[in-house]
């Protein structure tokens, strides 16, 4: 399954995110948004947030850290 | 600026409004710095944790401290990124 999360380097909730994805030896492709307007503009029309992080698994959008909704998403 | 001199400017904001700045020192720390990096980068204090898209005015609404902080606050009890929590009952 596809996995990508748009972070941006300041961002504590990204870092969580990641350290939680890590811990869970799960793979995925990670997106700075910061100063990458495309990335931005993906993010936003994904999302409809202008928040990060966002996190896609498979066909779930998931905006901010949320472990229940990531755990659910990876079981899917 | 520095981060000294903002943390004060942060919680002398959150007093006033009967919020409280985030305990978590790392965590509040990492925000901070995102706030004065992106004003270097950018000339302004954009929240970290929202998405900059060039355009001055939506851009504007993320200017720490955002448009969205007090409703998230009182929908969720902290603003989106974490810097700014309502006060424990």
């Amino acid at each position: 399954m596809k996995i990508k999360m748009y972070t941006s380097p300041y961002c504590p909730f990204c870092h969580r995110a990641k350290d939680y994805l890590n811990k869970k030896g799960v793979k995925y492709e990670e997106v700075n948004v910061l100063g990458n307007l495309r990335a931005a503009r993906e993010l936003v029309e994904k999302s409809g947030q202008d928040a990060v992080p966002v996190i896609e698994i498979g066909d779930k959008i998931i905006v901010g850290f949320d472990p229940k909704r990531i755990d659910e998403a990876l079981k899917t | 600026m520095n981060e000294e001199r903002l943390l004060e400017l942060l919680k002398n904001y959150a007093e006033k409004l009967g919020f409280q700045i985030q305990p978590d020192v790392e965590h509040r720390d990492k925000i901070i710095q995102g706030l004065l990096e992106n004003q270097r980068k950018f000339g302004y204090r954009y929240c970290p944790c929202r998405v900059i898209t060039g355009d001055r005015v939506k851009d504007a609404r993320i200017i720490c401290p955002c448009v969205y902080h007090k409703e998230e606050i009182r929908k969720m009890g902290h603003c989106h990124c974490g810097l700014f929590l309502a006060k424990p009952k």
